[in-house]
């Protein structure tokens, strides 16, 4: 029978020189804690170097704008995590987002209640997530094909849901709850988040889904040889993704107030992606690295947030964000 | 039993998996005519092939490297960065508006080379890198604002004009594309690049020098992307910075609909052309049709992606897959 495997993802010669190199690595001292705290140096670095030169940097106005900024980003990083962790990769995440959040705006200001709503937003998106898992893993079509589909036509799927561009969502409960904070001192948003991370690692940590994902990614074959049930981990990892995706479309959706699909979660994809290579996951997938990854999304975030405060122009940021990038990726690469 | 129903099939499948793209694109051109007579008047079709020239030419360079099993996701930036150069340039030193948006697209292409095989990166972060990378240069060089080029220069007129009423960017198009299909069937290089995307170890082993190639694959890729920032500038007389933001992804799925399989080592450089029309096509009867949006382009382009690699994979599936890791 057939074994449901496609190549998931387009790089041919990392694999086989990995065995080789690992015992080479290992023999190097101090270069194994770099490779796996990579992100928290990257950190610390990023946060003395603002520090010395950005007024007003280590207080927790500062912390707490940049968390809030982060969050879309760290929840879809969450989400690429274990996906790329399988040993694919999900480029549809902003449109996910446009999709959840579309459906959301539709239903709420129908006047279905705001649960109701959500609920269907996350449903909407976890659908999208199966229709990946699907194709790749019953279809076998690559990764990135089948997410490239879901990007492109995404949003143009969101706004026939909404039935318009843009919806406003001001002057709403909704809109208000964007900026709730949680006993008048913690934005909502933290809250989410450290709850969104704390049920990953947990999910990471201890259960089995973990291990076959993990497993998948290492080496499709062997996992389906060994009796793991390929097609149903693989859609669920896609099926997580867009879940978390939902999450952070309908808070977005709720901090700016309206739901534009052509605007909302842009390019998020890029940062969640920046995010995970910053925290040393591997794109050949096989290991997840949830505190890396955490940490790499809010080095994204801070990258940003120096930038502003230090009122170079925002088109800088990418610059940075793509050296960051490359310098991890190096750093961490296997020689 | 599997054995059999193939060499049934493998009339009707060889036929359409050698000349699929181009069936594909007929049969759309005769849907369109019979909803839209005007669709085969030469003037659409001009236009058409106007539209879609740029990206052509960057679908061209993007076809090299997804056959050698990579992929460039930083075009979309490299044109940027080429049409700003362009625009800047094209007032007073017009010979070097054309020279140095060029040199600039081979020196990302290299960049991106040596990233992949030097550092190691994969090839997808790395051109996702240069992508962020090269669109903040953009901004840095323009400034942050449009740039306006010189519309009335030389070059410009030229680019913007038809010649024997096929658009000019048209036939440098169709030029270069006859030039990548000689050198992806008749020379050494093409053929390296055909057996990097085929089995890159097994290249290696065999003596080729994988890592040349590959720099000069990307080097093309960056180039043909200049090419076509640079006669975007000079064809539309101002540039912003965000200019040709999602070219990537359209180049990627021409490829893709030309019959290019991702993986590499499967398809032909004359396919990207049917790809490439289908594309230009598809925007052309939306608009004629008249109450669609650009987004429902976009979702008429998804799904159609979505068919060909639907039947792609099916195609594939029948001939037994080589072995090789996962």
């Amino acid at each position: 029978m057939e074994v449901p495997c496609g190549k998931m993802y387009m790089d041919s010669s990392t694999k086989t020189s990995t065995a080789t190199s690992i015992g080479l690595l290992k023999s190097i001292p101090g270069l194994g804690a770099f490779r796996d705290h990579g992100a928290t140096v990257f950190f610390l670095a990023l946060i003395a170097l603002s520090a010395l030169i950005t007024p007003n940097f280590l207080s927790f106005g500062t912390l707490e704008n940049t968390l809030v900024q982060v969050f879309p980003v760290m929840l879809v990083a969450l989400g690429m995590t274990l996906v790329i962790s399988s040993g694919g990769i999900d480029i549809s995440v902003g449109a996910i987002m446009a999709i959840s959040a579309a459906v959301l705006a539709r239903l709420y200001t129908s006047g279905v209640g705001l649960a109701p709503s959500i609920g269907c937003g996350i449903l909407a998106a976890g659908l999208c997530g199966l229709f990946n898992g699907i194709l790749i893993s019953r279809f076998r079509i690559q990764p990135i094909i089948v997410t490239l589909v879901v990007m492109i036509a995404g949003r143009g799927l969101a706004m026939r849901v909404q039935g318009q561009l843009s919806t406003s969502l001001e002057y709403t409960p909704l809109g208000n709850f964007g900026l709730y904070k949680v006993a008048d001192k913690v934005p909502v948003q933290i809250v989410i988040m450290l709850a969104a991370v704390a049920i990953i690692l947990f999910v990471v940590k201890k259960t089995v889904f973990a291990k076959h994902v993990e497993a998948i990614g290492d080496n499709c074959r062997a996992a389906r040889l060994v009796g793991i049930n390929t097609l149903a981990t693989t859609i669920g990892v896609y099926t997580v993704c867009g879940i978390m995706c939902a999450i952070a479309g309908c808070m977005e959706a709720a901090r700016i107030g309206a739901v534009n699909v052509a605007q909302l979660g842009l390019f998020i994809e890029l940062d969640a992606i920046a995010a995970v290579a910053i925290g040393g996951t591997p794109f050949s997938g096989g290991r997840t690295r949830i505190l890396g990854t955490v940490v790499g999304a809010v080095v994204v975030g801070l990258v940003t947030v120096i930038v502003n405060m230090n009122d170079i122009p925002s088109h800088y940021s990418m610059v940075f964000k793509a050296l960051i990038v490359v310098v991890a990726m190096w750093t961490q690469r296997k020689k | 039993m599997k054995t059999t129903t193939t060499a049934k099939n493998t009339g009707a499948a060889s036929l359409i998996q050698s000349r699929g793209p181009l069936v594909a694109f007929l049969v759309l051109c005769a849907v369109a005519t019979i909803f839209f007579p005007t669709f085969l008047a030469p003037v659409n079709l001009a236009n058409i092939l106007r539209q879609v020239s740029l990206i052509g030419l960057i679908s061209i360079g993007m076809t090299f490297v997804i056959l050698s099993g990579g992929i460039d996701l930083s075009v979309g930036s490299t044109a940027a960065v080429a049409a700003v150069l362009a625009a800047r340039l094209s007032g007073e030193f017009p010979t070097a508006a054309a020279v140095i948006p060029i040199l600039a697209g081979l020196c990302i292409g290299a960049v991106n080379a040596l990233l992949i095989t030097r550092v190691k990166i994969p090839p997808f972060i790395a051109t996702l890198a240069m992508m962020l990378g090269a669109r903040g240069l953009a901004f840095v060089l323009s400034g942050g604002v449009p740039v306006g080029a010189d519309r009335y220069g030389r070059f410009s007129q030229i680019v913007k004009s038809d010649i024997l009423g096929i658009p000019c960017v048209g036939i440098i198009f169709i030029l270069a594309l006859g030039v990548a299909i000689i050198v992806a069937k008749h020379t050494s290089f093409g053929r390296s690049v055909y057996a990097i995307g085929g089995n890159e170890e097994a290249a290696r082993m065999m003596g080729l020098n994988a890592n040349r190639s590959k720099l000069l694959i990307y080097m093309i890729c960056g180039g043909c992307a200049a090419a076509a920032g640079m006669l975007h500038a000079l064809r539309i007389g101002s540039v912003r910075p965000g200019a040709a933001e999602g070219w990537e992804l359209t180049a990627i799925a021409a490829v893709v609909i030309g019959g290019t399989s991702l993986t590499g080592g499967i398809g032909k450089m004359g396919h990207t052309l049917y790809g490439v029309l289908i594309l230009g096509a598809i925007p052309n009867i939306i608009n004629k049709q008249g109450t669609l949006t650009t987004l429902d382009n976009d979702v008429i382009t998804g799904i159609l992606l979505l068919a060909v690699i639907l039947l792609q994979s099916r195609m594939t599936n029948q001939v037994p897959s080589a072995g090789g890791a996962a």
